[in-house]
């Protein structure tokens, strides 16, 4: 009797679980399918669940299409060059942040901690409006340096958001021992703080890479032709009379394939970095 | 073990985290004074015309209709998201079951999240395909994006992009009170409604609502996957604050209706984040 019950748990369980199984991913293999079917195959009415040969001119179209080729070469310099430099000013601002009261003299944490957090919660159109009548008048509008300065904006409150709450989960004995043996802080911190924390580092990083990779506001916003990002090119496979969907799903394949790779490391310091340390 | 600091001046730490907080100050002040500023004026961006108004733009929003709406979207948006938690906490503590199958589960949970919006609201654009989309093997033929189910199905593709990361929160969660829990529940003499009213309400309570301020702050700003399916229509049916905003500003014109509007948004997110930092705070101390 407790064997057949345990078996019908089981079973229900397994059931749901594949339920979500697709609920998940049933979109993904979509977007794989509508990559792989001829223009004629898209547009059928019912739609065929199989593609028996695969059209892979789409993924050819893809790479030659200079629009997407160039958004993917702008996404990507400019959220590097984003990232690198708000790293630069995160990473001293989270190590004073999580080591304030703990041996170095910072007053007010907790607020400071928050202004830089406040950013993440602003409306972007705050920014965006005069960001956008500034560019107009510098000449940065369409360019990567407008782009990269929007894109700081997103990264560096996230960046301290995350790197703080792996800060404090730093042991600090170490470090101190370092400097009562006479070393300055800052050998101490690069010898032996700052290599405990580069999975955190690493982390934060993946994690600012997908939100400047997945910008699609500022993009929209602030370039329109030369600095046109790749998810701003994705829109352009839509038209009045058409839609390219066959392009656009390959599009989106290459766009998202290196962030589900590198999504695989972050899962952990995800939950952790976002609430704030508070679940771990 | 402090004794290294005597003598030094108090503020000298500082310096680790100036550098970025003027970098954001900078650009926060500007914008901010910038954005007041225009909300001010007339500012019409095809004609470059511009002359002080006062409050008019502020005026001119609270008695719009079309701003109305928008408000009500993004309210009906929000109640969406607040669904969307139930589930992912159902579903957070379905993955809490010990079976192998939920390994692979917690680990492509994540995807829906990390791919760009904007893609997210196109696959879904294809998958709600009246025509052509896989579901009219289901249920046939059907206008996902028609006036009344617009924004119910924009609600269906938020769903699918974000309840997985509060399920990751919450799973999260679950597994760190468990353990304080069990401990807590093993004094004995108290019934089992006094231990959930004095031990498992107020462990929980805090992360609950710290959950929802996150994800209401987020429904609040959602804009990419409402721009790629419908750019807020058909008409205005699913034109919520932000996509209003947007189109107010670059495809209008509107510079100084647009900033007032911003200005509106700011201030509710700015009451929810306050409640919200307070709540962390709270929790962070102790």
């Amino acid at each position: 009797m407790v064997n057949a019950s345990k078996v019908a748990r089981d079973f229900l369980v397994n059931i749901i679980a594949i339920v979500l199984l697709i609920w998940i991913l049933f979109p993904f293999y979509w977007t794989i399918l509508t990559s792989l079917k001829h223009p004629s195959e898209i547009i059928r009415a019912p739609p065929s669940l199989w593609v028996s040969e695969p059209y892979l001119k789409n993924y050819v179209l893809t790479f030659t299409n200079v629009e997407f080729t160039k958004g993917l070469l702008n996404t990507a310099i400019s959220s590097i060059s984003a990232l690198f430099i708000s790293l630069g000013l995160a990473i001293p601002a989270s190590y004073g942040l999580a080591r304030a009261g703990r041996g170095l003299r910072i007053r007010g944490k907790d607020s400071l901690y928050f202004t830089f957090i406040t950013f993440r919660m602003l409306p972007v159109f705050v920014f965006i409006i005069p960001f956008y009548l500034l560019y107009r008048i510098l000449g940065i509008f369409d360019t990567l340096y407008g782009l990269t300065v929007a894109y700081i904006l997103i990264d560096l409150p996230l960046a301290v958001w995350f790197l703080t709450s792996f800060f404090e989960d730093t042991p600090w004995d170490i470090e101190d021992a370092y400097m009562l043996d006479g070393y300055p802080r800052y050998k101490a911190v690069l010898g032996v703080t700052l290599p405990m924390v580069l999975p955190g580092i690493i982390a934060t990083s993946i994690i600012c890479i997908i939100f400047t990779w997945s910008d699609l506001i500022f993009a929209l916003s602030l370039t329109s032709k030369f600095a046109k990002t790749a998810t701003y090119a994705l829109l352009g496979n839509i038209t009045f009379t058409q839609v390219k969907w066959g392009e656009l799903c390959a599009q989106i394949m290459i766009l998202s394939l290196p962030i589900i790779l590198m999504s695989f490391y972050i899962q952990k310091y995800l939950v952790k970095g976002l609430t704030f340390g508070v679940v771990r | 073990m402090k004794s290294h600091h005597n003598g030094e001046p108090v503020n000298k730490d500082y310096w680790t985290v100036l550098p970025g907080l003027i970098a954001l100050y900078a650009i926060a002040i500007y914008a901010f004074a910038a954005t007041i500023y225009y909300s001010g004026t007339s500012f019409y961006l095809f004609e470059q015309r511009s002359e002080f108004v006062g409050f008019q733009n502020y005026l001119d929003l609270i008695l719009w209709p079309r701003f109305h709406n928008s408000l009500f979207l993004t309210g009906v948006f929000c109640i969406g998201a607040f669904i969307q938690l139930l589930m992912a906490f159902a579903i957070a503590l379905f993955l809490n079951l010990n079976y192998k199958i939920m390994h692979l589960l917690r680990a492509i949970i994540i995807w829906p999240m990390v791919i760009p919006p904007v893609a997210v609201g196109l696959i879904w654009k294809l998958l709600l395909d009246p025509v052509t989309g896989p579901l009219t093997y289901l249920v046939g033929p059907f206008e996902y994006f028609g006036p009344n189910t617009a924004i119910w199905s924009l609600i269906l593709i938020d769903t699918w992009e974000w309840a997985p990361l509060y399920c990751l929160i919450i799973l999260a969660a679950l597994q760190a009170i468990r353990k304080e829990i069990v401990e807590a529940t093993m004094v004995d003499g108290l019934s089992f409604w006094t231990k959930l009213r004095v031990v498992i309400i107020p462990k929980v309570m805090p992360i609950a609502i710290l959950i929802v301020i996150l994800r209401l702050i987020d429904a609040i700003k959602t804009f990419d996957i409402v721009y790629a399916t419908t750019m807020g229509g058909p008409g205005n049916a699913s034109e919520v604050i932000s996509v209003l905003n947007y189109l107010l500003v670059f495809r209008q014109g509107f510079v100084g209706r647009g900033a007032a509007l911003s200005m509106i948004t700011f201030i509710m997110l700015w009451v929810i984040g306050n409640i919200f930092l307070t709540i962390v705070g709270k929790l962070r101390r102790g």
